[in-house]
């Protein structure tokens, strides 16, 4: 590194204008330099995610206060956790930012691995089952983990990895990628379905559909993919694989009125929460629906109904615009991306996230069917939290190669002046 | 980024078109055009597919979230999606001819509009149907056409006179181009590239500062040789054999462009690589576009070359896609989400680029990876386009589906969600309390702490919430069989006990509970979810028994009734209470008061959380009380002599006496007492009735305990009766002093009637004739009168027939009618008159003519006569109406009425109970006086002469062995024995009385079936009860000097269980 640092000496020091960050000699250790990791985060996505998840904490919280406070415990309690939550969340994501694409890349298939042996796990005597769903796996210290959310992480960088590596000539992926992506997806898919979370299975199924759209995946090959999908549809309808309260709540979605205490009951009482706060809401903390418990799972996968009603139109149309910079950050990320496994990854998420909260907040306003899947960032829950927070760390991974400044401190310049070796400036 | 806008746009527009307008056009067929399904056809023709998709997907969604939308979402979206990529698709076979054009119009939007009929009928969309789609199909595919042609027509125009404003800019050939070994690589583009793009690529390169760049712009004769090279799979662009005319070669020939339009050139070295050449415009050689960026022929400089292929180039022209192991990369940085103009639409192109060389600066410093680094596959910008659009397009389809529920639906939504959390609590008000004429309660109203139990949280327990009885009986200290049979809901088949109330309302299991234990429900809330103590009014009975059938019961009131008396409906915390007979039941609507309303939020499980602040409680109206002319000890004293006589009677032998009826009231009307024998505790009622005790009260074999027979037994008046056939006989003209005969048997019409003294007592007045109680002088005077009576009508024929003399004046007496008393279900006993006998023999006749028989037993022998005669007003049934036999019944209550008659004057009331109704502050609400209801019609002398005779009963007549050592001269007490035969059972004993003798003022009268002789079994015990009223031979006085108390007596009892109820709403 000595020959790195003369080669160094030897130029014009360069500093951001009006910084007071002192020079030193390995730039890269600056706080603020050009190089630095910090300098490269998206401030507008993490500022969006922050508020997002803040919002969500401030939502949990009132969402469980009155059921809390009625069996007479801590009504914070879920505040409390669910910061816990946003903070290691954070955590997660920078550690995952700064891991950077290329080992992300190297690590998508370990990503995946984890996320089926999880998925099995739920399967063994380690799962726990809640509402019907056994989604979860049960860990000493009483920590849950719902191995499926991480299933959307890992099969999403798997997915990137297989379709952004094997192109054929024309820069579409081949055949045989999509097939080998395919073949992944299928077990994590089947494995979900099983748990079952319908939702989840769904959404995964969107997401690997949209990112082999994304990769260039030939038209003709989607529409056969999507005639089998059809059939199979059709099939899984005729052959009444469906369970019953899943059938329930299709016929409750697309005739909320025909059973409004049964399967309709969520979807109709979400939907009277929604409306009930108006323009302006009631105020946080002061939704009388809200403390009456009517919506089920309020401070999870119909936590939007606490927004709707306590923040009014303003505060959900807020949400919505707060989810759509997340979305739109990770679209443009795709669109910068370098190669195709960052744009494909950013891609993945921003149709994930999109899919997500369509399906999510879609089914609180009865235009989806109702479905168990968390709104991004804003319901109660850790593994969704840390899931979603990971999924923007390659997001700032994506970002930071597309961005990191290739001049004459580093890279080229340092070969153009002779300097050899590939430590800490090297070119990766 | 501006197709994407413009196709969103156009689509936007076309739904909201559609919506609002198209579809209400009255247009003949019945069917419309689907102005989003042509806009999409023709945006596709022309296009191209993935602008034709996009703007289908758009426009599709839009119908999909549209308002009248009845098919599942996405259908349209999909649909539309298809048609307008298959359009796309046929934009390269149009080549401009108007024919073909036409034709891909009727195809698209045919194709579109069966799509959607299939596809809708495949999904059960209830507005498809084969039948509708036969009717509107064809008229909507036309419609659509017409349409389509016109919109294709004019966006092809647009295009046309776009393509004229083409600026003429130096054409070059890409052969010459590639010849100098410039060119090395090409991109082809999507559209034309005008000024404005032009002067964008300008910009870019100066701002990337890229420093030897022209960019020429202008058509190129594309000669066919080139096309044909181009397809080769090498790519390599070949010259062509033979160099069109008019293609100068020479660089010096190169031409400026003209300034300001979309050639430039730039850069340092203008004059070199630079090449533009104009060929001559020759028919049949195709122009194309070329954008084209020419650097130094230097390495590592980017070169980029874009072709606008023609129509006729279609999917694969050029340039020729790069093989395998040529490496990609891209000529312009990308920058911004879409594609830039020019490029949109198609799959971005491929670049070449040079390949690197070490040591060389790839430019500025500071450029990023992308510049320079990117050989691996990118994403197509055009489906980044796409899935942005599709993102927002969701996001913003949120936003708005928001908008309409919170905002223009907001209302609607937050009355529903009032409607949901806000429960309106019934508050019962107290009930009234049942007062005797002291102000003494007979029923009152105390605090009690009542268990009751939800049976909707049982029933949503695992096991139906047995574990949980079991626990609540070991804590109530009873059976838990008793408790689950408590909380059967009473339908058909269910005997009590059993819960007459709604399945919804908490039912009581347990009151009187100890605090003790119901401190310990309260607390094992979590052991026992749904049970709930606390506490309630409940009815007492201070008097135990006493009055018990006058006063009735209280029960919950069953749905059928609160929507007969349409009364609000209980909340979730009380059944209310209605009366159900009795007092109760006569003045259920004073009593109750009026029920409050108390509106709680309640949460989703219907736990109460707190009060609403926006709506005012209004607070119950107690009931009032209820003042009656009932006297608690003179009620107590009657009940007991009644039981007494039964008793006695039973223990001399008379088995079958086991039910009696005794009235006390005044002259004006009032009833000071009125027993009933046997009586059973109404306190079993509220305490949740067994069913043992339920069979009891309502069973024969135990005498029906439940009936009141002071109003409901009708039973023969005996020689009581003699009273008004005296009235009738001294109407009908026959004198009062007689003499009339008394021998010991009469024979009448066949029949010989006896006298209860069987020797001929000999002549004697009608005043003797009542002390002596002589039934053969009653016997003539009938027989008399039934000879001179309308005998013609005497064979009934119609109920119209005229009521004979005697029974005129029976009937002018007050009987066989209801007295109208304030008590439900009283008789009208029974005065056999020719309407009556008519009505009787009507109705018994089948039965008595199938039992009859002419030779048969005595009862067969009088059901033969019966049938055959049974309609004729006979003597003897005359002779037997007269002495109160027969056929004649009465009410205990109408006997006392007609002798109160008797003894004022001859005024006849309809008896009253209740004096007065008051408010718990004592105010009076309402005064009680019993109605005047008719006048004997006899003379104040007649009445006067029986009223005589009768006091002369109690000294020298059938009653004076009954009275004999009572204190008459303190006392003057009046009054008639009666003794009625009743065949097959042993005689109603009667005994009738008033007192004092001058200026009466009170009736007793007392009933007692099957018991013997009145003077033996009644006289007695009413002379009890004279001794109970004034207090007489040792008896407390309970009227002293038989004086009864004057005013309204205030409430004695406060109403302690008023502060008990205040909580009655709440459920926790």
């Amino acid at each position: 590194m000595r020959s790195a640092g003369q080669a160094v000496r030897g130029l014009p020091p360069v500093r951001p204008s009006g910084s007071f960050v002192p020079l030193r000699s390995r730039p890269r250790f600056r706080v603020l330099a050009r190089a630095a990791p910090l300098r490269h985060l998206d401030w507008l996505l993490l500022t969006a995610v922050l508020g997002l998840g803040i919002t969500g904490v401030l939502l949990v919280w009132s969402a469980s206060r009155a059921a809390l406070l009625q069996v007479g415990a801590d009504p914070a309690t879920y505040l409390n956790k669910q910061l816990l939550n946003l903070a290691i969340g954070l955590i997660l994501m920078l550690a995952v930012g700064l891991l950077g694409q290329g080992a992300l890349r190297k690590l998508s298939p370990l990503a995946y691995a984890a996320a089926l042996l999880g998925l099995l796990a739920v399967l063994s005597p380690l799962g726990t089952s809640v509402n019907g769903a056994s989604a979860w796996i049960s860990l000493p210290g009483g920590f849950q983990v719902e191995p499926s959310e991480f299933a959307k992480f890992g099969l999403l960088l798997m997915t990137a990895r297989i379709l952004g590596s094997l192109p054929t000539a024309d820069g579409r992926p081949s055949i045989r990628a999509i097939a080998v992506a395919l073949a992944c997806g299928a077990p994590v898919v089947a494995l979900v379905a099983k748990e079952p979370a319908l939702g989840v299975a769904v959404l995964l199924m969107v997401l690997l559909a949209g990112m082999m759209v994304l990769a260039g995946a030939r038209l003709r090959w989607l529409a056969v993919l999507a005639g089998v999908a059809a059939a199979a549809a059709l099939a899984v309808w005729r052959m009444h694989l469906l369970k019953p309260y899943q059938l329930h709540r299709l016929a409750a979605f697309v005739n909320p009125a025909a059973d409004p205490t049964g399967a309709g009951y969520s979807a109709a009482q979400a939907k009277i929460a929604i409306g009930s706060g108006g323009l302006l809401g009631q105020g946080l903390l002061h939704g009388q629906f809200v403390a009456g418990n009517f919506v089920p799972e309020q401070s999870t996968d119909f936590i939007f109904t606490v927004a709707g009603q306590e923040l009014g139109f303003v505060g959900t149309v807020l949400i919505i615009v707060l989810l759509g910079i997340v979305i739109v950050r990770a679209l443009v990320i795709a669109v910068q991306a370098d190669d195709q496994f960052g744009a494909l990854a950013a891609g993945g998420i921003a149709i994930w996230f999109a899919a997500q909260t369509f399906i999510n907040i879609g089914m609180t306003l009865g235009i989806a069917p109702v479905t168990g899947l968390p709104l991004p960032f804003v319901s109660y829950g850790g593994s969704a939290m840390f899931a979603d927070m990971m999924a923007v760390g390659v997001l700032h991974a994506v970002r930071r190669r597309h961005a990191e400044p290739v001049g004459p401190l580093r890279g080229d310049a340092l070969l153009s002046l002779g300097v050899r070796g590939s430590g800490a400036l090297g070119r990766r | 980024m501006q197709r994407a806008v413009v196709s969103a746009l156009l689509a936007l527009l076309a739904v909201v078109l559609q919506v609002t307008v198209v579809d209400r056009l009255p247009l003949p067929g019945g069917s419309v055009p689907d102005v989003a399904l042509v806009a999409v056809v023709a945006v596709g023709l022309t296009r191209g597919r993935s602008a034709g998709a996009l703007t289908g997907f758009l426009a599709g969604l839009g119908l999909d979230l549209a308002p009248p939308a009845s098919h599942p979402i996405g259908e349209s979206a999909l649909i539309f999606c298809v048609v307008g990529y298959g359009c796309g698709r046929l934009n390269g076979w149009l080549d401009g001819s108007p024919v073909r054009l036409l034709a891909a119009a009727v195809v698209g939007t045919g194709a579109g509009e069966t799509l959607q009929a299939v596809l809708g009928m495949a999904l059960g969309d209830p507005d498809v149907t084969p039948s509708a789609v036969r009717h509107i199909l064809p008229g909507a595919v036309l419609y659509d056409a017409l349409l389509c042609a016109v919109a294709v027509s004019l966006a092809a125009l647009t295009r046309r006179r776009r393509g004229n404003r083409r600026p003429a800019v130096p054409p070059i050939r890409v052969v010459d181009l590639a010849r100098t070994g410039m060119i090395t690589g090409a991109e082809r583009t999507a559209r034309p590239v005008g000024g404005r793009a032009a002067r964008l690529a300008r910009t870019r390169q100066g701002r990337a500062g890229r420093a030897p760049a022209t960019v020429l712009i202008g058509h190129i004769a594309r000669p066919t040789a080139l096309r044909a090279d181009a397809r080769r799979p090498e790519g390599r662009y070949r010259p062509a054999r033979s160099r069109p005319a008019g293609i100068r070669r020479s660089a010096s020939d190169l031409r400026a462009p003209r300034p300001g339009r979309s050639v430039r050139r730039s850069g340092p070295r203008p004059d070199r690589g630079d090449s533009a050449i104009r060929p001559g415009r020759r028919p049949g050689v195709r122009r194309t576009l070329v954008r084209l960026r020419l650097g130094a022929p230097r390495p590592g400089a980017e070169h980029g070359l874009r072709l606008r292929g023609g129509p006729r180039f279609g999917g694969n022209g050029l340039p020729p896609r790069a093989g395998r192991g040529v490496p990609r990369g891209n000529i312009v940085r990308r920058k911004g989400l879409f594609p830039r103009r020019g490029s949109f639409g198609r799959r971005a192109g491929i670049g070449r680029r040079a390949p690197r060389v070490p040591g060389t600066s790839g430019g500025r410093r500071g450029g990023s990876r992308a510049q320079r680094f990117s050989t691996v596959a990118r994403p197509s910008r055009w489906r980044l386009a796409a899935a942005f659009a599709a993102c927002v397009g969701l996001l913003i389809a949120l936003a708005g589906r928001l908008w309409y529920v919170q905002v223009a639906k907001g209302s609607d939504y937050a009355s529903l969600a009032r409607q949901e959390q806000v429960r309106t609590i019934v508050v019962p008000p107290v009930r009234g309390q049942i007062l005797d004429d002291t102000g003494r309660a007979l029923v009152a109203n105390r605090p009690s702490l009542v268990v009751t139990v939800n049976k909707t949280v049982l029933a949503s327990q695992a096991d139906g919430g047995r574990a949980e009885l079991r626990r609540l009986a070991a804590l109530l200290g009873v059976r838990d069989r008793l408790l689950r049979d408590r909380l059967r809901l009473c339908t058909a088949g269910v005997s009590q006990p059993c819960w007459a109330g709604s399945p919804y309302q908490p039912v009581p299991v347990r009151q009187d509970v100890p605090e003790r234990v119901g401190v310990q429900v309260m607390e094992d809330r979590r052991q026992l979810p749904g049970v709930t103590a606390r506490v309630k009014p409940v009815v007492r009975y201070p008097e135990g028994t006493s009055a018990a059938q006058m006063l009735g019961y209280l029960q919950p009131i069953t749905p059928q009734e609160e929507r007969l008396r349409h009364l609000p409906l209980a909340g979730p915390a009380d059944a209310e209470l209605v009366g159900q007979s009795g007092l109760e039941a006569q003045y259920d609507a004073a009593l109750r008061g009026v029920p409050g309303t108390r509106h709680v939020v309640v949460n989703a499980a219907g736990d109460v959380t707190g009060t609403v602040p926006w709506t005012r409680r209004s607070r119950p109206v107690p009931g009032s009380d209820l003042v009656t002319s009932i006297n608690a000890h003179v009620q107590a004293d009657a009940e007991r002599a009644l039981a007494h006589a039964i008793r006695k009677a039973r223990a001399e032998g008379n088995l079958g006496a086991t039910t009696g009826a005794a009235v006390v009231m005044t002259t004006a009307g009032r009833v000071v007492a009125m027993a009933s024998y046997p009586s059973y505790d109404p306190g079993i009622w509220t305490r949740g009735i067994s069913e043992r005790q339920f069979k009891r009260l309502f069973g024969a074999a135990d005498g029906e305990p439940i009936l009141n027979r002071a109003i409901q037994g009708e039973y023969a008046p005996g020689s009581t009766w003699k009273v008004t056939s005296t009235a009738a006989a001294v109407a009908a003209g026959y004198s009062l002093a007689g003499p009339y005969d008394c021998p010991g048997s009469v024979s009448v019409g066949g029949r010989t009637f006896y006298n209860d003294n069987p020797f001929n007592s000999g002549a004697m007045s009608l005043h003797a004739a009542l002390v002596v109680s002589c039934d053969t002088v009653f016997y003539q005077l009938a027989y008399d009168i039934w000879l001179r009576d309308d005998r013609k009508a005497n064979v009934v024929t119609s109920a119209r027939a005229p009521v004979q003399a005697m029974q005129k004046m029976e009937l002018a007496w007050g009987f066989g009618r209801a007295t109208g008393i304030d008590l439900p279900g009283e008789s009208a006993g029974t005065v056999p008159t020719r309407p009556w006998l008519y009505r009787f023999y009507r109705k018994n006749k089948k039965a008595w003519c199938r039992d009859g028989r002419q030779y048969g037993s005595y009862v067969q022998r009088i059901a033969y006569q019966d049938c055959h005669y049974g309609n004729v007003w006979e003597p003897g049934l005359a002779v037997d109406a007269a002495i109160g036999q027969g056929y004649v019944t009465v009410t205990p209550l109408q006997l006392a009425r007609a002798y109160a008659a008797l003894a004022n004057g001859g005024t006849l009331y309809s008896p009253r109970l209740g004096e007065a109704l008051i408010r718990p502050d004592g105010r009076v609400v309402r005064r009680i006086t019993p109605p005047v209801v008719g006048h004997l019609p006899v003379s104040a002398g007649v009445l006067a002469y029986i009223r005589h005779a009768l006091a002369d009963v109690m000294t020298q007549g059938t009653a004076a062995p009954a009275f004999a050592g009572f204190p008459l001269r303190r006392v003057c007490v009046a009054g008639k024995t009666g003794t009625a035969q009743v065949v097959g059972r042993l005689a109603t004993s009667v005994f009738a009385s008033y007192a004092p003798c001058v200026h009466p003022k009170y009736v007793v009268v007392m009933m007692i079936p099957a018991s013997g002789y009145g003077a033996d079994v009644s006289a007695p015990a009413v002379r009890q009860i004279w001794d109970g009223i004034y207090g007489l031979e040792g008896h407390r006085a309970a009227l002293p000097g038989g004086q009864l108390p004057s005013g309204i007596p205030r409430p004695a009892g406060s109403r302690s269980a008023s502060s008990a109820v205040g909580n009655a709403g709440s459920t926790r």
